[in-house]
């Protein structure tokens, strides 16, 4: 299980967004921290499939990410996204349930299953206009979560999250790096400190530091914001 | 009689086994492939239909019932008459397929089986298909129709609809390119652009250029719009959010 990134380069007229990045991603979680701007969004939309590179190759067990059988075992949460307004909560669930190769019956299981995992239950009936922004977000990880994923990337996924809910899923989140590739883009270390195999830091569109992170090596934070300082 | 032991060793010689991660892959990529199952053309169409919202077919079948049962006026003038509201069907079609990208779903489309580009055409082929087929039956049972021949009378609406939706697919794609992109914009582009057919469509009526068109020239103008529309559906498909996903 290996997603490879090799020489990832995207411009855009005289702007770089992404610089000759080169990484490979293996079983468990990656956070992928840097600044507005850094990149990281540009970053995990060439890595789902939903922008072109410049230059440079993505693939997964040599499984180009353009191709639909990579995009069977994907699943993404965009920063933002929305809804058709006259969705409920269930309704979105079983929408992208039928988009992602589920039959009827099989979309009612794990729709009923995700909406328990996130906490939606109770609210599945409800219009998705009508949800607060953490259930919102909820939704989101529900909906990537719907096809098993092999490849799970996150972006910015605790926005709008309380304490409580985050807490809840960094568990979720480690637990399903136990058997994917989770790759979770932040910028709020305590979202990555305690989860994370591996921390890769990012800005202007480069690597700047990337490696794994111990409790003995001292406050991430402290070594985040001292790498970005220099 | 050679043992295993000595035919291992012997195949050893002549092929090398993959290393563990690709062997592991590879065994993955066959759990997958069994999995996986492609999804059909048909199943992409039948699923965009079922999440068209139902007003899209109301509106198709209160313009027949009202074309076939309630114009009054001369029976001639009929078909110039529903012709001219060709370019607001045309505009509900094109404000019904860019759903997605109006309310932001159309990154999360793209990262399914479908991707953005087969979801959207896919929306578009249903919506065609439906406003073709009721295109065909006004032509059919419109009163008036059948003197001037039912091929001329689609002819006759089909050209006002096809125009629409070329303008409008052109409209939006020069907007999108300049990066200025929201809600709004993907219904009052389709609805300027209807306007303009129409009032377009009012001055050439007014100049007798329409009505004086005979049959040979009606179709050729069809097949010169068909044309474009087929141009204008590559130039769509060759947008860099759709071309690569």
């Amino acid at each position: 299980m290996e997603l490879k990134i090799d020489r990832l380069t995207k411009q855009y007229d005289s702007k770089i967004a992404v610089d000759r990045m080169s990484f490979s991603l293996e079983k468990g979680v990656t956070g992928l921290l840097g600044a507005n701007g850094a990149g990281k969004t540009t970053l995990m939309r060439m890595m789902v499939g939903l922008l072109s590179p410049t230059s440079g190759e993505i693939n997964y067990d040599g499984i180009p990410v353009k191709s639909e059988e990579y995009r069977n075992v994907l699943g993404y949460l965009p920063q933002d996204f929305g809804y058709y307004p006259e969705f409920s909560g269930k309704e979105f669930l079983m929408y992208f349930c039928a988009l992602k190769g589920l039959d009827r019956k099989a979309a009612k299981a794990r729709t009923a299953e995700l909406l328990k995992l996130v906490g939606l239950e109770d609210v599945a009936g409800k219009k998705v206009k009508k949800y607060s922004g953490g259930m919102k977000q909820r939704l989101g990880i529900a909906q990537a979560l719907i096809n098993r994923p092999e490849v799970l990337v996150l972006d910015e996924p605790t926005a709008g999250l309380d304490p409580k809910e985050r807490v809840r899923f960094r568990e979720l989140i480690e637990k399903i790096g136990k058997e994917a590739i989770v790759l979770l883009s932040t910028h709020i270390v305590s979202d990555v400190e305690n989860i994370a195999d591996r921390i890769i830091m990012m800005n202007s569109g480069q690597i700047v530091w990337q490696g794994t992170w111990k409790e003995e090596d001292g406050s991430l934070e402290d070594f985040y914001l001292k790498t970005f300082m220099q | 009689m050679m043992r295993d032991s000595e035919i291992k060793i012997l195949l050893k010689g002549y092929c090398e086994a993959p290393d563990n991660m690709k062997k592991d892959a590879f065994i993955r990529s066959i759990g997958r492939k069994q999995q996986f199952e492609k999804v059909s053309f048909v199943k992409m169409l039948a699923l965009q239909a079922r999440y068209i919202r139902k007003r899209m077919w109301i509106i198709s079948i209160l313009l027949l019932a009202w074309a076939v049962f309630n114009i009054s006026g001369l029976e001639s003038e009929k078909v110039e008459i529903i012709s001219k509201i060709m370019p607001f069907f045309a505009c509900f079609g094109m404000i019904e397929g860019c759903r997605a990208k109006m309310h932001e779903m159309s990154e999360l489309e793209g990262t399914t089986l479908f991707s953005a580009k087969g979801a959207y055409f896919a929306k578009m082929a249903v919506i065609a298909m439906a406003h073709f087929f009721t295109i065909v039956l006004l032509a059919v049972f419109t009163p008036g129709a059948h003197e001037k021949g039912c091929l001329i009378v689609m002819a006759r609406l089909l050209i006002p609809y096809i125009v629409t939706s070329i303008l409008s697919m052109e409209a939006e794609r020069s907007i999108r390119s300049c990066g200025k992109d929201n809600e709004g914009i993907h219904i009052a582009i389709p609805f300027c652009v209807a306007l303009v057919v129409f009032y377009g469509r009012e001055v050439l009526y007014d100049m007798h250029v329409t009505d004086s068109l005979d049959a040979s020239k009606v179709m050729m103008l069809l097949a010169l719009v068909l044309v474009f529309q087929t141009i204008e559906v590559k130039k769509t498909v060759k947008l860099e959010e759709l071309l690569w996903n």
